[in-house]
């Protein structure tokens, strides 16, 4: 028998895969969200998953409360305590009366109520303080943020996994071996953005798998290739002819969430631009309305300057001269976005 | 030869009778109390560095085993206090009871660590939510196997009564191929204990463990 694998080992990669969301343009129209539910989740267990999801900052976040719950690493790297997720926290499984409401002579009588996982009428579930985000009067602001598993390079999963089920592929690719995984979910604990769900069906792990049975035939990950607002782009690191390369390591416009967490995430975000603000007789101000701290509290300080270069392409546009940055952002060719990873899904 | 701590009768009764949790087959064997405590989980920092982290693990601190063996199977009757029947996983947050018997390979297997690549132990597994138990061999942390209960006709019945678990084990002495414990009459099994509570979130190593291997003499 072949000794136990370091996790050293299994946590690194010959190159990495990488994902870019432009904040600015994320509409939370979902479709994100849904072609990765039609592709893997909708078998019996991952009722409660959505390994790709779109919630609104700021706010509780999908699962409830994720960035409160602990794991990754401290500044020393030493992993952090963290806890696991409920049913309820997952988006739960609501359940409707239909056959009362649309049965016969019904019609007058019953309205449609959900009933949680749980039996009971929920408080809880996917997207429930959609838009609520925060500010007063008259510059109240949110933004969307979908999210998916970050395919981080220092991967706390992988550290926390007793079976050691949990690897990175040569592509940079996390994924959870379910032959080895025994659903002892320590890497549930581990992962500080909640992005492993654990199927009580199976009792199993499970978690994005960033579309790799497409991505080994060159398609994107549907996450990606089914954004209606052309705000994804997708590649390797270490492709300098990449958009993901052009965003994060030459522009440095592309950032990743919550990098105190440690875990060296690739998925990386072009953070929003901020809408103008109204003084209380209507008037634009010319001040934003996205506190610049709130921004820093989801990128850290590299986030200014990310703004800043962002802010002084586009003036360069606006006054008439060339910007490759934002003919980045635009990407008038849609497969532009993808890298290599152009071919059709069939 | 090791000196033995405690004793397998031998009785008359049939494998069915004695895989009866209260059944009279048990009737005459003697109680062995088995002191347990919560697993050292620090030393298996390189295998799960969240594990590690555990401090509150290991809640049943004592248990009850009696051994039996009818000259054809050898039976294993372990009882604790446990008030929360934790028999399944009706959330993600939620985990199973369980327990476990262990036996070395060879003699001098660190059971602490579940053995190592040289000594590997085997163990029996029973789960409170599943239907069958597993017959497991390990080498070391994080290289255990569950094998199924067909490979070795292991067999287990639990019995959760008056807050209390009771779990019989039972696998025939001899086994051929595979690597298995084996057992014979008038010779001596190592066997050590572990039983996980489920409501205090307790798997894999977060556990409370009998710690050294017990030596039984099966009874002639
Ligand atoms: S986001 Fe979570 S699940 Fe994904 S690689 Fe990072 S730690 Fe692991
Ligand atoms: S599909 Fe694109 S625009 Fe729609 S929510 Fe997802 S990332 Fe945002």
């Amino acid at each position: 028998m072949s000794a136990v694998p370091s996790k050293q080992e299994l946590k690194s990669s010959k190159r990495q895969l990488a994902t870019v969301i432009d904040l600015s343009k994320c509409m939370g129209c979902q479709t994100c969200t849904v072609a990765c539910k039609n592709l893997w989740t909708q078998r019996e267990g991952t009722e409660h998953m959505r390994w790709a999801n779109v919630s609104t900052c700021p706010g509780k976040g999908y699962p409830k409360d994720w960035e409160q719950k602990g794991g990754g690493f401290d500044g020393e790297g030493r992993p952090q305590p963290g806890r696991l997720t409920n049913l309820v926290d997952c988006g739960d499984n609501f359940q409707f009366n239909h056959g009362e409401v649309l049965g016969a002579g019904n019609a007058q009588g019953k309205k449609l109520e959900p009933r949680s996982a749980r039996g009971e009428v929920p408080t809880w579930g996917y997207n429930w303080d959609e838009d609520q985000g925060k500010g007063d009067w008259p510059n109240p602001y949110f933004f969307y943020m979908p999210r998916k598993c970050n395919h981080c390079s220092n991967a706390p999963c992988i550290d926390a996994c007793s079976r050691n089920a949990i690897v990175k592929r040569d592509d940079g690719i996390v994924v959870i071996e379910q032959d080895r995984c025994e659903g002892h979910r320590h890497c549930v604990e581990a992962c500080p953005y909640s992005m492993i769900y654990f199927n009580p069906k199976s009792q199993k792990s499970e978690k994005c798998i960033d579309c790799f049975p497409r991505v080994e035939k060159g398609v994107a990950p549907a996450c990606n290739r089914q954004c209606v607002g052309r705000t994804r782009a997708y590649g390797y690191l270490d492709d300098p002819e990449s958009q993901v390369h052009k965003l994060v390591k030459q522009w440095k416009v592309a950032l990743p969430l919550h990098p105190e967490f440690g875990t060296e995430p690739n998925v990386y975000y072009v953070p929003p631009m901020s809408p103008l603000a109204y003084d209380t007789e209507g008037r634009l101000t010319g001040a934003g309305r996205l506190p610049i701290e709130v921004l820093e509290g989801y990128f850290g300080p590299a986030v200014r300057g990310a703004l800043d270069t962002i802010i002084a392409e586009r003036n360069r546009r606006k006054r008439g001269e060339p910007s490759e940055l934002m003919d980045l952002l635009i990407s008038r060719r849609w497969l532009d976005r993808f890298a290599e990873f152009t071919a059709e899904p069939i | 030869m090791a000196k033995a701590q405690a004793k397998a009768k031998r009785v008359a009764a049939s494998n069915e009778k004695l895989l009866e949790v209260d059944g009279a087959a048990w009737s005459g064997s003697s109680a062995i109390g088995i002191d347990l405590v919560p697993a050292p989980v620090t030393m298996a920092a390189n295998v799960s560095g969240q594990m590690a982290l555990s401090q509150n693990h290991g809640k049943v601190r004592r248990a009850e085993a009696r051994l039996a063996h009818n000259g054809e199977t050898l039976s294993v009757r372990l009882s604790w206090r446990d008030s929360d029947k934790d028999d399944q996983i009706a959330d993600l947050d939620r985990f199973a009871d369980g327990a476990a018997v262990m036996f070395p390979l060879l003699d001098d297997a660190n059971p602490l660590t579940m053995g190592d690549e040289r000594k590997p132990v085997n163990a029996w597994l029973w789960k409170a939510d599943r239907e069958e138990p597993f017959d497991v061999i390990a080498r070391g942390y994080a290289t255990s196997q569950r094998r199924p209960a067909s490979s070795s006709q292991l067999a287990s019945n639990a019995l959760h009564r008056d807050g209390q678990w009771h779990v019989v084990f039972q696998r025939p002495l001899e086994l051929e191929g595979g690597e298995f414990a084996r057992f014979a009459p008038g010779g001596l099994a190592r066997i050590a204990f572990a039983i996980w509570e489920g409501s205090n979130a307790e798997r894999a190593g977060q556990k409370a463990i009998s710690g050294a291997f017990l030596a039984v003499e099966l009874e002639a």
